[in-house]
């Protein structure tokens, strides 16, 4: 009587630990970023400076573009073979080319803009596998 | 003994379901934050929804080969979101268009497939959206389309030279008129912003704070009477119709971040709160904070680096 006791405490003991295990699984911490990674190609991204607020401001209809300079290492599964490329940015400020060559040297440009203030501004600069960002932003306020 | 036995395998099932249920759902008529995160790579764009305390992260819209989600808006999980869909279009161009998507029955309907539009905002009627679109000609301007009738409309017309664009808007809660900002580049001096505000019944457009106020994103309450906007000074409220400013949140409060994306700014329709999002450039880093608006109980709930966040809705699950 005592050992069936025993073992029922002990089958309960055993199913309370399972459960508050898988339960601490189920909750755990709150991901801080659950981004996964789907990465390939070059963003360009815009940005203007504002005259008066705290921000800069993600700028549409920027023309940019890039120039394949030359390999750094073997291309990522994920690269395309782009070499080249131009276009204008969106409304958040990305130009985008996902099939860009990557784990290359390029040449990135972004601007001028339809009109001043935005210039055109360069970048050279590796992009590893994967691909990568270029962030042009214009300091015009004094 | 069996009983007993039994009464335990109940209780350890019962708090296995306690524990488990809260991960994915909160209870329904509870709100979330839904909120965009643009990566640094071509369609490393999601959408997400968090728990106003910054709980239950969940990617609500992941990426896809050759698709990505720059912006989602709407009222509720169970009725139809306002999407925009970065993705190629017919000829091959990389371009943002505008679906509606309804999470719980995975439906997509395509309404703007051609040319580049920022973002779409859900009325809190389910009946319309209003979204920015530009072309080649125009740097971005408002338009509106009727759900029921497919009907599609200028929203901002009147005087917009090449250097002006429209974008970063808000629906009055009665879904009668929107605010949004105009954007006008100044030569020597960067960008000039006006919070404007357009009937949709009238038409008429109004401008309710000029460019000396720096406002770079705005909110309605949820009873309309107010609008929570940020400016050069920091967080505000603004009493309408008279336009009495109160900060409730000064600049010097974010800690050496700053207000970015423009348009991240959003108030919640049940509870008081208000959530918006910062960028840190020495940490790399996006955050969205949330606060009362009282300006009490300002908080961080969620990090993220090398993203720019935009929280977009206040969602009920």
């Amino acid at each position: 009587m005592m050992i069936q006791r025993n073992r029922s405490t002990l089958v309960i003991l055993s199913l309370l630990a399972i459960s508050v295990v898988v339960a601490s699984d189920c909750k755990g911490p709150a991901p801080r970023s659950p981004r996964s990674p789907f990465v390939r190609g070059i963003r360009i991204h815009q940005d203007e400076a504002i005259t008066m607020a705290l921000a800069p401001i993600p700028l549409p209809g920027c023309p940019g573009g890039g120039q394949w300079l030359g390999q750094v290492g073997q291309q990522s599964p994920q690269s395309g073979n782009v070499g080249v490329f131009l276009g204008g940015t969106d409304q958040y400020g990305d130009l985008d080319q996902p099939d860009a060559r990557d784990n290359a040297i390029w040449e990135v440009f972004s601007g001028p803009a339809k009109s001043p203030p935005c210039p055109q501004a360069s970048a050279t600069a590796t992009v590893p596998p994967g691909g990568g960002i270029f962030n042009f932003i214009c300091h015009l306020v004094g | 003994m069996r009983v007993s036995w039994l009464l335990g395998v109940c209780a350890c099932l019962g708090l296995f379901f306690l524990s488990c249920g809260s991960r994915d759902r909160t209870a329904p008529g509870t709100e979330s934050i839904m909120f965009s995160s643009l990566g640094n790579q071509p369609f490393l764009d999601y959408i997400y929804t968090i728990s106003p305390d910054g709980s239950n992260v969940q990617p609500l819209l992941s990426p896809e080969l050759d698709r990505s989600y720059k912006y989602a808006s709407g009222n509720s999980l169970r009725s139809d979101l306002a999407v925009t869909v970065h993705e190629k279009n017919s000829r091959g161009a990389i371009e943002n268009h505008l679906y509606t998507y309804n999470p719980a029955s995975g439906h997509w309907q395509g309404l703007v497939t051609d040319g580049s539009v920022g973002e779409a905002l859900m009325s809190p009627d389910n009946s319309k959206i209003v979204f920015a679109l530009g072309t080649n000609e125009d740097l971005g301007s408002f338009w509106i389309i009727d759900l029921k009738t497919g009907e599609k409309r200028k929203l901002t017309n009147g005087e917009k030279d090449q250097d002006t664009w429209h974008a970063y808007g808000t629906w009055r809660p009665d879904s009668q008129e929107t605010a949004f900002l105009q954007l006008r580049r100044v030569t020597g001096k960067g960008v000039e912003t006006k919070l404007m505000a357009s009937s949709l019944s009238s038409g008429a457009t109004t401008v309710l704070l000029g460019p000396e106020v720096g406002v770079t994103a705005a909110c309605y309450s949820p009873d309309g009477t107010r609008l929570a906007a940020i400016t050069a000074q920091g967080l505000e409220i603004i009493k309408l119709p008279g336009l009495e400013r109160v900060v409730i949140v000064p600049k010097s409060s974010f800690a050496g971040s700053q207000p970015y994306p423009p348009g991240s700014l959003i108030w919640s329709r049940t509870q008081d709160l208000i959530a918006f999002s910062l960028r840190n450039e020495q940490l790399a880093q996006s955050q969205l904070w949330t606060v009362s608006t009282d300006g009490s109980k300002l908080r961080q709930i969620y990090t993220e680096k090398d993203a720019r966040i935009t929280a977009s809705s206040f969602i009920t699950r």
